[in-house]
């Protein structure tokens, strides 16, 4: 990519935004928030939140602005590896970035400063951290103004949280479909009764949504209240309280005990990592995309080699304990992400372009496809050719494990149904990829009936 | 002039608009004003019950603040006196 291009989903606030120029990100400050950008950098709240690990860290640059007319500033900052969204987050990623969120506003409360949003999409994992990543979320405080992202926060945090704790995981999807956050009336309704009896959840959300209809097709004008300093960290305090009572535990789903119900012998087991290993070393990648990746086993061995991992899963449970252990492990480039292959983020909001989808967002150097060619072929039905086609827009390189059917696992999955799979052979697997991809390696794992291949796509043209 | 604007017309029983009239009258009354602008909507519904709950929560706050100090000094207090009859021994 070369020459300038505005980033799609940074167009709201006024205030600035991104563009990339020369494939470097930078963030315009328009002379509208130069009052506000110099109080963060003069009062000590940049330097403490970067210093926690809570802000992104940037540099002023003396470069010419992509809007000269409103400009103030451009800074540099440090670039995140990989966006992704509330959406695609686990319960844990999504509790640690309201957490993040809170705290932020509590350290800014102290240096005189409010957070003027509290949008999920400005918390990304960097590091292995939440991290906020807009610079120009802050405003001065004024004494007795309420919290102008409390409504937000509520909706993009507390709501799906409490959804995702007291009714089912799962309706954390519903902020795919609610970019602004989950409606407080849609999350009252969805939320047991018993959530009632929970002061943070019934004063947030029941009373909240209530009061939402109450005043609803009416304006408040601006003189209408007042919060104090002292009103509004009680609030934050309260909010605090709320998100750390929520908990849920990743256990009991198929995929994330996968591991403990697999047929590979020990040998085996340990011949595929060392073949993993191998081929991730010939393809030599900075990036790698590990494709049902369950709880990250083969996503630690890029990992463990200092390559920069995201691994997908369809598994709440299992994204759950991945990213738990990431962060035990203080893993800082490993990033674990909820992902339906078969249902991927698409580009959305404004203009379908606000949020990128997840092809957008690559295409990583390495990709494994490990134990999952039969999912996507048997249980999903696509055909092998699709799925070569989609790998191909993913990544160059694919290390792709190829389960055949006389595999205890491909029976277990044919054992329900009509056999209409044909074509579903090792010979028309390696006959369909070589139309795109080169095979370079191919080994069986011992004590398998499975084989592991390193692939290299061909330049179009070539075939 | 009544701060509250009705934008759309809404049927509403005498009963509910008088309690509404004093809640908000009482609210607006002990509430000095304070200038609010942002390039997100708070929402109205959403501005009125942060302003009613963050009173509450404050007071909360608060006691538990003055608890935690309570706590504290009592705390440092009990140390020194334990830490003298030590030295003392």
């Amino acid at each position: 990519m070369t020459g300038e291009r505005r980033v799609p989903g940074s167009f709201r606030d006024p205030s600035g935004f991104l563009f990339y120029r020369e494939e470097a990100l930078y963030r315009q400050i328009n002379r509208c928030y130069q009052d506000n950008y110099d109080l963060l950098n003069t009062c000590g709240l940049y330097a403490e939140l970067v210093n926690a690990g809570l802000l992104i860290p940037h540099r002023e640059v003396d470069i010419f602005p992509a809007d000269p007319a409103s400009a103030y500033r451009v800074i540099a900052p440090e670039p995140v590896r990989f966006i992704s969204y509330p959406y695609e987050w686990c319960f844990s990623q999504l509790r640690d970035a309201a957490l993040t969120t809170l705290r932020i506003q509590q350290i800014a409360l102290d240096h005189g400063m409010s957070l003027k949003d509290a949008s999920a999409y400005n918390i990304q994992f960097h590091r292995a951290r939440p991290v906020l990543i807009d610079t120009l979320s802050f405003e001065k405080y004024a004494e007795g103004r309420p919290w102008i992202g409390y409504q937000q926060f509520c909706r993009h945090f507390l709501a799906p949280l409490a959804l995702m704790s007291r009714t089912d995981v799962r309706l954390g999807g519903l902020l795919r479909n609610h970019l602004d956050g989950i409606p407080l009336d849609l999350a009252a309704r969805l939320l047991p009764a018993r959530t009632k009896l929970s002061f943070p959840l019934l004063t947030h959300i029941h009373l909240h949504a209530k009061s939402q209809k109450k005043y609803e097709g009416r304006t408040v004008k601006p003189a209408a209240g007042k919060v104090s300093r002292l009103a509004m960290r009680g609030l934050i305090d309260n909010l605090n309280h709320a998100i750390k009572a929520l908990r849920w535990e990743a256990e009991g789903t198929e995929w994330a005990e996968y591991y403990e119900d697999t047929n590979y012998t020990p040998e085996g087991f340990r011949h595929k990592q060392r073949l993993v290993a191998e081929f991730i070393a010939a393809s030599s990648p900075q990036t790698v995309w590990d494709l049902g990746g369950n709880i990250g086993i083969f996503s630690r061995i890029a990992a463990e080699n200092h390559i920069f991992t995201v691994c997908f899963d369809v598994d709440p449970a299992a994204v759950e304990k991945n990213y738990r252990q990431c962060r035990t492990q203080q893993r800082d480039n490993l990033l674990p992400l909820l992902c339906d292959l078969t249902n991927p983020s698409p580009g959305a909001g404004w203009n379908t372009s606000e949020r990128a989808g997840l092809i957008e967002r690559g295409p990583a150097d390495t990709v494994l496809a490990l134990a999952l060619i039969h999912h996507l072929a048997i249980s999903h039905n696509v055909p092998l050719a699709g799925i070569a086609e989609f790998l191909a827009r993913l990544g160059r390189w694919v290390i792709i494990e190829f389960v055949p059917k006389d595999d205890s696992q491909v029976r277990r999955l044919l054992a329900t149904r009509e056999d209409i799979f044909g074509d579903y052979t090792q010979d028309i697997f390696e006959q369909v990829f070589s139309r795109t991809y080169e095979i370079i390696r191919s080994e069986m794992i011992r004590e398998s009936k499975r084989t592991l291949y390193l692939l290299h796509a061909k330049k179009s043209g070539e075939t | 002039m009544n701060e509250i604007e009705k934008t759309r017309p809404k049927m509403m029983s005498r009963k509910e608009h008088i309690s509404t009239l004093i809640i908000l009258g009482a609210l607006l009354a002990l509430i000095p004003s304070s200038a609010a602008w942002a390039y997100i909507d708070p929402g109205t519904g959403s501005y009125m019950l942060q302003i009613l709950l963050a009173f509450f929560l404050g007071a909360l706050f608060a006691l538990k603040m003055f608890w935690k100090n309570v706590k504290s000094f009592l705390g440092h207090l009990f140390s020194r006196r334990k830490k003298q009859a030590t030295d003392d021994r």
